[in-house]
């Protein structure tokens, strides 16, 4: 499922993507199995075009993306009277029949996410009773259903408290090294989000992809 | 435990009331006939005179309420849907005054009789559904570039030229084509003939087939065009596929039973409360059922006054206070 461990699942050259001018150039981008790899950058500088151009969900207007990805955005509304397992149905919209039904494989994907995320005793739950960390557990799984082998998340710990906000992003890690996926991140809670990734990229504003310890001293004027 | 007595409740809840509407408006819709003699009749007995109420006014005017009622609730369930908003409806929408203009077009301006029979009816009825059509059609192509509020603002934006439209035509009436065309625009479940309830049928039961088929894209629509994009739903298609259905079945039942407000707002509603989900696949049958339950008790209503009531009338009397009882329980926890 998740290939070669030594090959990429995704890679992404020379690439540039915006509306009219792009954010950035000649991003050059690897991810492989067992990454967790942290994306910051001020706002504005196209973190969400960048993961959204990976996901194939834009065309860029350079470069080219090799493999796929399945992005979890971020603010999904929680939609009052949807269990927690009626939403990761939902979200095997290609994967389901014409009335809804899943196949067994399917199911049986439901069961390991909910397994693989620690939310099974949620699974009958209404989304509007879930706290913002078990739902955005809830949004991870749905990409898990889908046989996610690189996963994208756009701020997946905005909003969370701290406690919720490690949960979080101790689950990415594990997910990453347990199941060998590939994780890539947006966040701005870089103290924490630096602590559990693997790698660290920053987009400047200049639109230049930097990846290392320093990447994001190089982006953000206080942290130098 | 509760949430589950609850959820398997309605299923045989619904039927059985609908059922017993069907049956009290049969029996005691009415002035002209006694509940004794519409029993008499309904049984195979009474004068013929019995008879014909109670087949051809009460009967079909029984069905046009379940008929008008499944499909408003139906378009509702379905544009609350696509606009991720709990006040749309098609008569919120612009699609019902879009009808409205056409039929006023055609009323006016020398259409036909609405109150006559079918055929003379049939010119205003093609006029409403061809409005509701121009309606959907001006909304759909929004829709391919915009969704959410901005697309509601338009819908109702849309209404209210369609009104202003409506009452230029009034003014310009003459007063006994005026008369027809407010007898109309108040609602009624009396102008439907067989030939009448068979085309909403089958507007009903396409409109149906094609919300149930779309029922998993509405689901996505709810929590959003970019986590419909990221599940690789498509979420444009999904849309016009909805407004298709809504237009097909709120301009069948608005060109033959006039603009009737409210019920497709307030049966999605009382559904997701009755059931405690918002899955399409559970919420869409039971908005059917729960319209045409409402639609019945309004006539009912309607006609338990010495003068018979505008069904858009009871509709509203009847369903508002439910409504705002369910939405302080459902939404104020």
């Amino acid at each position: 499922m998740t290939g070669d461990p030594i090959s990429p699942l995704l890679r992404a050259s020379n690439l540039a993507a915006g509306f009219g001018t792009p954010l950035f150039r000649g991003v050059n981008l690897s991810l492989a199995p067992g990454d967790c790899a942290l994306l910051c950058g001020p706002n504005g500088s196209g973190k969400t075009t960048l993961l959204r151009t990976l996901a194939g969900l834009q065309s860029p207007v350079e470069g080219s993306v090799e493999g796929s990805a399945i992005l979890v955005p971020t603010r999904i509304p929680k939609v009052r009277g949807f269990s927690l397992e009626d939403f990761l149905r939902s979200s095997c919209f290609h994967e389901s029949g014409p009335w809804g039904h899943l196949s067994a494989d399917s199911l049986r994907a439901i069961d390991e996410a909910l397994d693989r995320l620690g939310i099974r005793y949620l699974a009958g739950r209404d989304l509007a009773s879930l706290s913002d960390g078990q739902f955005q557990k809830a949004c991870i799984a749905t990409a898990l259903v889908r046989r996610a082998a690189v996963l994208l998340l756009d701020e997946p710990t905005a909003f969370l408290d701290v406690d919720a906000r490690l949960e979080v992003l101790r689950t990415l890690r594990s997910l990453a090294e347990g199941r060998r996926l590939a994780i890539l991140f947006s966040s701005h809670d870089l103290h924490e989000a630096t602590r559990e990734a693997t790698r660290i990229l920053a987009l400047s504003p200049s639109g230049v992809l930097l990846e290392g310890p320093d990447a994001p001293a190089a982006c953000f004027h206080n942290l130098r | 435990m509760y949430a589950l007595k609850r959820e398997n409740a309605y299923r045989w809840l619904l039927p059985v009331l609908l059922a017993v509407l069907a049956l009290l408006d049969l029996l005691l819709g009415g002035r002209t006939l006694s509940f004794r003699e519409a029993l008499a009749a309904l049984s195979g007995g009474g004068s013929p005179a019995a008879g014909q109420i109670l087949w051809h006014i009460r009967a079909p005017r029984m069905l046009a309420a379940i008929l008008a009622g499944a499909g408003l609730a139906l378009s509702g369930a379905q544009l609350q849907a696509v606009f991720r908003n709990p006040l749309a409806d098609p008569h919120i929408m612009g699609v019902s005054a879009g009808a409205g203009t056409a039929a006023a077009l055609a009323t006016l301006l020398g259409g036909g009789t609405l109150l006559g029979n079918f055929a003379a009816g049939l010119p205003v009825a093609i006029a409403a559904f061809l409005g509701a059509v121009a309606a959907t059609a001006v909304i759909v192509a929004v829709a391919a570039r915009h969704s959410g509020a901005t697309l509601l603002l338009f819908g109702v934006m849309l209404g209210f030229v369609f009104s202003a439209l409506t009452s230029v035509l009034a003014y310009l009436a003459s007063e006994e084509r005026l008369k027809l065309f407010y007898s109309w625009s108040a609602g009624s479940f009396s102008g439907l003939s067989g030939s009448g309830l068979l085309l909403v049928a089958l507007a009903l039961a396409a409109a149906f087939l094609l919300a149930l088929l779309n029922g998993k894209g509405l689901d996505i629509l709810l929590f959003g065009d970019d986590y419909a994009a990221a599940t690789g739903a498509p979420a444009g298609r999904i849309r016009t596929l909805a407004l298709l259905s809504c237009c097909l079945v709120t301009g069948a039942v608005t060109a033959f039973c006039g603009p009737l407000g409210f019920v497709g707002i307030a049966a999605p509603h009382i559904v997701r409360w009755l059931t405690g989900s918002s899955v399409h696949r559970r919420v869409l049958p039971a908005s059917l059922l729960t319209g045409a339950i409402l639609c019945l008790a309004a006539d009912l209503l309607s006609q338990c006054f010495p003068v018979p009531l505008p069904a858009g009338s009871t509709l509203a009397l009847l369903g508002i206070p439910i409504l705002l009882i369910i939405l302080k329980t459902r939404y104020d926890r």
